[in-house]
Parts: structure tokens; C-alpha cells; sequence
């Protein structure tokens, strides 16, 4: 959680910093130094989790490969593979979530549960990861499988290891400070 | 092909092969419809009325209750100085009944169960408050499901599971059921489970967020979530009681919280193990809003109701018959009994607002009946009432609490 905690502040506030590995060491430790602290008797990452819940599989590798890239300077995945992560995730999520919620009778997330159509999908997915060498994305995707095949999470529902709503409102983020960005380039342009 | 770029193949194919085979077969549910019937020697029509409570906590509520094999009376309900505060933390009392071992027919000492403190410990999660319990008896243990919420009101909802293999001595430590993507919030119970003809639980559950909804949680063995089924969609239906029939059917009623058009109890029925549900109806009885109960009898579609027979609020708590129930006829309901009714009380007292509510209702292998809800949400009142008491209650049309009370039994 600390590390992931490093991760959101590091993708959410980006600091012009020479030494980003001391950056980052700053990040670790306010985040550390957050969770460990008690509030009215209970540690703090008890709200932390109560309010935001459990991280996916995919957002522990995508938070997880963007630190330690950054700390090491050598790319772990292409920036299209993160491109493709957010138009999975983003419209995923945006889909998945309302209609858990009740918007009609078709439940998307009751897939998760028996998954042989999500994990057929996910699989061909991989393979046309895998045809674009977008190494990371296969790992991702296979790794998430068999996290659930192994009931590493606390849910016993694929869903939950594709994708978390942390994960959605990160990328929902990025991707508007994109696009604020790209607009604003265009207007000096 | 580069080396790298098999062995990324290979990662993938094996990955994916283990997953798969790793799935889990099941097949899709069937109910257990339990109807048999204990002939008990003939006694004479009984119901009596008592709180059980103990007015130990200012608030109490939502009582759930199991029979248990010996016979007992297993009461679970949650209490504190108003609901969704702190310090509510969820009770419990068992009745020894005649036929138990003790033949003590007395009740145990109030117990907490679980409170605030010990479910954050179990879950390590931080939890604003504790709500409704639902109690079952099943592989030799008592199961707790209750509701806990982390952020929000109930809307914030998640439903949490301790069990006990020595009659609520002890308890396992809590763990959440996962039942929704979105921070798992959204789920609550309230009415009784029901068992599958392969020994699976289907958890009547419902949701209080975006659309205020019932579905059923298949849950296996060992207390997972495997599947889950949409009774309907919307914010129009939530607390859902089901009643199986036979193997595939059975009938759901529901409390009705749309905010416009008819205050009836809902109603829908499945035909294939619950896994899909006709649209909902209205019944022909009223609800303000308000939680019903109800439990299968002798014969299919017959039924017994405990619910509050008025459109605009829980001033009464009225037990209702049906011989032969289907959904979309009218006359099947006949009145049999009013347990409570605010018109009935002293004039010069203060009237409270939806005094009689969550009824909650228990039938014995013995062919009785316990019926536990909240009264003016200061006690939890148990009305206990005999096969004899029922019969006549049908037999007599409604009339059966004038001759109560003119102590003709």
C-alpha cells in the first residue's frame, strides 16, 4: 500500500526534480509516515482502505512498473501500452460500475464470478498483446488470471483483479490532464 | 521468433491454461423446499407475546432468528443509542424451547456478538457503523451475515460473515462477502436465506446506492460468493423475502420504496433457481415502505405474511393467509390476525412514527411459530403462536382476536 500510495503521488503530482529517486524516497516516506499514524485509535490505512478499498491486479503492476521505472530510468512499458491500459480501463470501469449498481438488469459484474467468457476475452486480448509485442500488457493480463486462479484477493471475482475505481479515477485524471495539456499547447501553437 | 518472444508465449498460454483449469465447475441451483410437518400432540391454540430485549441499549432493531436442530430459538438483532451510531453493536438471546434439552423453555442472558471495534479488527478496515443481521443454521454452525459501513449511510453498505460452532459461544473472525466492483459498497441483507438442493446458500440481498434493487448471492460451502442473480433493476423494490416452491420455483415479496405510484408489496417468481425473474407486481396488500415476512406452509403456494397493513406508515403488524397462492390473482389474502395496532393503544399516549416494523418471522420442524420485530424500536417483541392457534385463526376468518380477548380460546 505504501508503494502504491508513492505511485499516486509521484503519477498525480509530477515535481521538476533532478534526483527523482530522492523524490520518490519523499513520496515513500509521507506516504509510510500517513498510513502508520493512528487516527482516534485505528491506523489510518484501515480509512485508507475502508474509503478506497483494494487495489487491482493491474493497478499493483501499472502504479508498481511507473515508480520503478522512474526511479531507474529504463521504460517498463511503452507509452502506447499505457494508452491502451486507459481505453481499457477508462470506458471498462465507466461501463462496469453503473450497471453493478442497478441502471438495468444486465449485471456485467456477475461475469467475474463464472468467467469463462471474460477469461476467453482477456485471452485474446493477450494473444493481440502479444502479436504487437506489448510485453507488459500480456503481463498484466495473465498475471491478473492467475491471481484470481489463486484467489490472491479478497474477491472471488475476476473484475475485481482487472480493475478498481482508484485505477479509473487515476487514469479519468491523466487522461483530462492530457487533454488540458494538448489544448492549451494548441492555443500557444 | 525471438527467445524473449516465446517465452512471452509461453507465459501467456500457461497462464491462461491454469486459470482455466482452475475454474470451479457448478451447476445452477435447484431449492431445497422442506415441507414436512411434525404432528404434535393436539394442544390447545397458544400465542403469547413478550420483549426480549432487555433494555439494555436507548435503540434496538432488525431482529433475525433460527431454529436451531435441538429445537432452541436462536435471536440475533442490533441495538445502541440510535441507529447508525457508534456504539451499536449486535445482539443476540436463545430461547430453550420444550423440546430442547434443558426443557427450560427459558430464554439465556443477552450476549453481544460483535461490535464496531471487533469487526474493523477482523477486516482491517476502518467501519462507520454496523446495521442489519441475518442469521442461519447450517453444516453444524450458526452463520451471521451483517451489514457494516465504511463510508456514507446505508448506501455505503458492505455485508460481513462470522460463524459459530458452538452456539454463538464464540465466533470466527469477520470477512467481507465481495458482491460489488464499486469499493464493494452497496449490499445489504435482511430476510432469511434458503439452502440449495446441493447445499449451497442463496442469500437474499439488496442494494441502497444508484438503484435500490434485490438480487440473490449464491454462496458455497466455504462461505464464497459464486454467482449472483438480479430479481430486478431500478429503485423500486428492496428487501427481498423468498419462499421456494418446488426445485426451480419459487416466489419473492418485496418492500415497495418507489416514490411514486402504488404503495403494494411487490411480488415476482422464478421458474429456474432463481436465476431469472419475471418483472415485479403488486400484491394486493398494502406497504408503507416497510419490510414483510413471510414463510412457506404445508402445501405449495401456501403461505403465511406478517406485514403492516396500512398504505401510509408501521402503525399495525397484521398476519395474512394464502391457500393457494399465484401472482396477479386477487382475494388469495385473508387477514388472520393483528399482532399490534396503534388505534388499539391508549389515546393519551404518544404516538410514535412507524412504531411496529421489521417483523421477522420463524416457523418450527414442530409446525409453530416465532415472530420477532421491533416495537417502537425500544424492545424487540417475540409473539410465539401454535399450528393449533394458526388453524383457527383460518378457520375463523379474522375473528380470532375477539375471541382472544374475550379469553375464548
Amino acid at each position: 500500500m505504501v508503494v502504491l500510495l508513492t505511485a499516486v503521488i509521484h503519477l498525480l503530482l509530477p515535481v521538476a526534480v533532478e534526483n527523482k529517486a530522492i523524490y520518490i524516497f519523499l513520496a515513500f516516506l509521507l506516504s509510510l509516515s500517513f498510513l502508520l499514524t493512528q487516527v482516534n485509535e485505528v491506523p489510518a490505512f484501515y480509512y485508507l482502505r475502508g474509503y478506497i478499498g483494494d487495489l487491482s491486479v493491474t493497478a499493483t503492476l501499472f502504479f508498481s512498473a511507473s515508480v520503478i521505472q522512474s526511479v531507474r530510468g529504463k521504460a517498463l512499458y511503452q507509452p502506447v501500452e499505457k494508452k491502451y491500459l486507459m481505453l481499457l480501463v477508462i470506458p471498462g470501469g465507466l461501463f462496469l460500475y453503473p450497471m453493478a449498481l442497478g441502471v438495468s438488469q444486465f449485471d456485467p459484474y456477475r461475469l467475474g464470478y463464472q468467467p469463462q467468457i471474460l477469461l476467453s476475452v482477456l485471452f485474446l486480448a493477450g494473444l493481440y498483446f502479444w502479436y504487437k509485442q506489448y510485453y507488459f500488457l500480456v503481463f498484466v493480463l495473465t498475471s491478473a488470471g492467475l491471481c484470481f486462479s489463486l484467489g490472491l484477493l479478497e474477491s472471488n471475482n475476476l473484475w475485481d483483479y482487472l480493475l478498481d475505481p482508484m485505477l479509473l479515477l487515476v487514469f479519468l485524471t491523466m487522461a483530462l490532464m492530457s487533454a488540458l495539456k494538448a489544448g492549451i499547447n494548441q492555443v500557444w501553437e | 521468433m525471438t527467445n524473449g518472444r516465446i517465452g512471452w508465449l509461453i507465459f501467456l498460454l500457461a497462464g491462461f491454461t491454469f486459470a482455466w483449469l482452475m475454474l470451479d465447475e457448478y451447476e445452477p441451483p435447484e431449492f431445497q423446499v422442506v415441507r414436512a410437518r411434525t404432528t404434535t400432540t393436539q394442544q390447545p391454540p397458544l400465542i403469547r407475546s413478550e420483549f426480549i430485549s432487555g433494555g439494555l441499549t436507548k435503540e434496538v432493531h432488525s431482529a433475525t432468528a433460527v431454529e436451531l436442530p435441538d429445537g432452541d430459538i436462536g435471536v440475533f438483532w442490533y441495538a445502541g443509542s440510535r441507529e447508525g451510531s457508534k456504539d451499536v453493536a449486535i445482539f443476540s438471546r436463545f430461547l430453550k424451547t420444550q423440546s430442547g434439552k434443558d426443557n427450560t423453555g427459558s430464554w439465556s442472558d443477552v450476549r453481544q456478538v460483535i461490535d464496531r471495534a471487533g469487526s474493523m479488527d477482523g477486516v482491517h478496515r476502518h467501519i462507520r457503523k454496523l446495521g442489519n443481521p441475518l442469521i442461519l443454521y447450517y453444516q453444524d454452525k450458526l452463520w451471521l451475515f451483517y451489514v457494516t459501513v465504511s463510508v456514507g449511510g446505508w448506501a455505503g453498505s458492505s455485508i460481513n460473515l462470522i460463524q459459530s460452532s458452538d452456539k454463538g459461544q464464540s465466533w470466527s473472525r469477520p470477512r467481507r462477502l465481495i458482491t460489488s466492483p464499486f469499493l464493494n459498497i452497496s449490499t445489504l441483507v435482511k430476510e432469511r436465506a434458503v439452502i440449495t438442493a446441493d447445499g449451497s446458500i442463496l442469500l437474499p440481498v439488496y442494494h441502497e446506492f444508484l438503484g435500490k434493487f434485490p438480487e440473490l448471492l449464491y454462496i458455497d460451502s466455504q462461505g464464497e460468493v459464486i454467482d449472483k442473480y438480479r430479481i430486478s433493476h431500478g429503485r423500486e423494490a428492496i428487501q427481498p423475502v423468498v419462499l421456494p416452491q418446488s426445485k426451480e420455483e419459487a416466489i419473492v415479496l418485496l418492500r415497495n420504496v418507489k416514490a411514486t405510484g402504488s404503495h403494494r408489496i411487490l411480488t415476482s417468481q422464478t421458474r429456474n433457481g432463481g436465476e431469472n425473474w419475471q418483472p415485479l407486481s403488486d400484491l394486493a396488500l398494502p406497504n408503507p415502505n416497510a419490510a414483510v415476512s413471510s414463510v412457506s406452509l404445508d402445501r405449495p403456494n401456501e403461505l403465511l405474511l406478517v406485514f403492516n397493513n396500512d398504505e401510509k406508515g408501521r402503525t399495525d403488524l397484521t398476519l395474512a393467509y394464502a391457500a393457494d397462492y399465484h401472482p396477479g390473482l386477487s382475494g388469495q389474502w385473508q387477514i388472520l390476525y393483528e399482532f399490534e395496532n396503534e388505534n388499539n393503544e391508549n389515546p393519551e399516549e404518544e404516538k410514535l412514527h412507524n412504531p411496529y416494523s421489521y417483523p421477522f418471522l420463524v416457523k418450527t420442524r414442530a409446525g409453530d411459530f416465532h415472530l420477532f420485530y421491533s416495537w417502537k424500536r425500544q424492545y424487540i417483541k417475540h409473539v410465539f403462536f401454535n399450528r393449533a392457534a394458526l388453524d383457527k385463526m383460518i378457520t375463523m376468518k379474522g375473528n380470532f382476536k375477539l375471541q382472544q380477548e374475550r379469553g375464548q380460546n
